[in-house]
């Protein structure tokens, strides 16, 4: 009896398998994609963590329509963004609740170990957050893996054109800024 | 080495936003547990999936006996004969006899009717009615004949004579008068006793 369930079940097993390999391998390969997307959102490395491996959790319940690997490098980061920002939201409106300040310094400092580049770091994000959404989005995709204007494009489903005129917005604003 | 070029290019000062960005980026990196826990979240997800597909595929299998069923029934129920008009000669001045033979009847095809059985014989019920004709199938064909070239239009059919029965009186019957039987005795019966 066993034997027949298990021939009848090996062609989904089969496919289940071919699937896991291949969501395995959009892992291992866009993994540091979403966890970056979060962390310039969030601005911590667990809470970045939380969000993209729930962004992954997500990807793969609909993972037989984002086989492809463009498509499902731009839907995890899409994802991850909302998700980051939902997260931030509710950080944000639990910090004005337990008024932590602390945390919230501790949040914005980056892991990095110069008085001087966390100063630096501190200003370079609070800067981008005061970017619109739209072009704060531009530049974090142009930093992250050296993505170019083609790619950001890609994942954003928006034209060459567009996202070239957004990423130089976006630099004259912050270096206005940073002034 | 790359995450060291970047912390010397932040060093040094560079103006650019994007590229400090970058920095900044590119200095972070997902835990090696990230992955890890990704495969947790999604194998907590998909337990419950699992048994919901199970369920579903066991609920459109049973689904899919039912209409395989329930159609298979309904192919095998014959279909009904409409009733045919009752038989009427087609030349009423003619002194033909009024009963007609039953245009003949198709053989209706049946698959598989044998658990039907009972539907089948009252749909046929009605076509077999008609075929009760009680003329002799010589006269039928002959009928047949009759009324086919008729319609054709082939010669003068004769007008049929009403029979001529004659019947003869019967002789009157009498009673017949049969006189008792006598049986003479033997000579010498009843002495050797």
């Amino acid at each position: 009896m066993n034997e027949l369930v298990d021939r009848l079940a090996s062609p989904l097993v089969s496919a289940d398998e071919a699937l896991a390999r291949e969501f395995e391998a959009r892992l291992a390969d866009s993994s540091a994609l979403a966890f970056r997307v979060a962390y310039s959102v969030v601005r911590h490395k667990q809470d970045a963590e939380d969000v993209a491996q729930e962004a992954f959790a997500r990807a793969h319940r609909r993972f037989s329509a984002l086989r492809d690997r463009d498509k499902f490098r731009a839907w995890l980061m899409r994802m991850t963004w909302r998700l980051a920002l939902d997260h931030r939201r509710g950080e944000k409106r639990r910090a004005v609740r337990d008024d932590v300040a602390a945390r919230e310094a501790a949040r914005v400092a980056p892991d990095g170990p110069d008085g001087l580049a966390n100063e630096r770091s501190t200003r370079l994000w609070a800067a981008i957050d005061q970017l619109p959404e739209k072009l704060r989005v531009v530049i974090v995709l142009a930093a992250i893996e050296e993505h170019g204007i083609k790619d950001v494009a890609k994942l954003l489903g928006a034209p060459e054109g567009t996202i070239k005129s957004r990423l130089f917005d976006a630099r004259k604003k912050l270096q206005e800024m940073l002034r | 080495m790359k995450g060291r070029m970047d912390v010397e290019r932040m060093e040094a000062g560079s103006s650019d936003p994007a590229e400090l960005l970058r920095t900044e980026l590119m200095a972070v990196e997902p835990s090696p547990a990230f992955a890890a826990g990704v495969r947790m979240r999604v194998a907590a997800e998909s337990a419950p999936r699992v048994k919901l597909v199970w369920l579903g595929i066991a609920a459109t299998a049973t689904f899919g006996v039912a209409v395989a069923v329930w159609s298979w029934g309904t192919a095998n129920t014959a279909p009904v004969i409409p009733a045919a008009a009752p038989a009427v000669a087609s030349a009423p001045d003619l002194p033909v006899p009024t009963v007609s033979p039953a245009p003949p009847i198709e053989p209706v095809r049946v698959t598989r009717a044998v658990r039907r059985a009972p539907l089948v014989a009252a749909a046929v019920a009605p076509a077999e009615s008609r075929l009760e004709v009680l003329v002799p199938p010589d006269e039928a064909i002959a009928i047949r004949q009759l009324l086919l070239s008729q319609r054709r239009g082939h010669g003068v059919v004769p007008p049929v004579s009403a029979m001529q029965v004659t019947i003869e009186k019967l002789p009157e019957i009498r009673a017949l008068e049969i006189a008792p039987i006598q049986i003479p005795r033997l000579s010498g019966e009843g002495k050797d006793k």
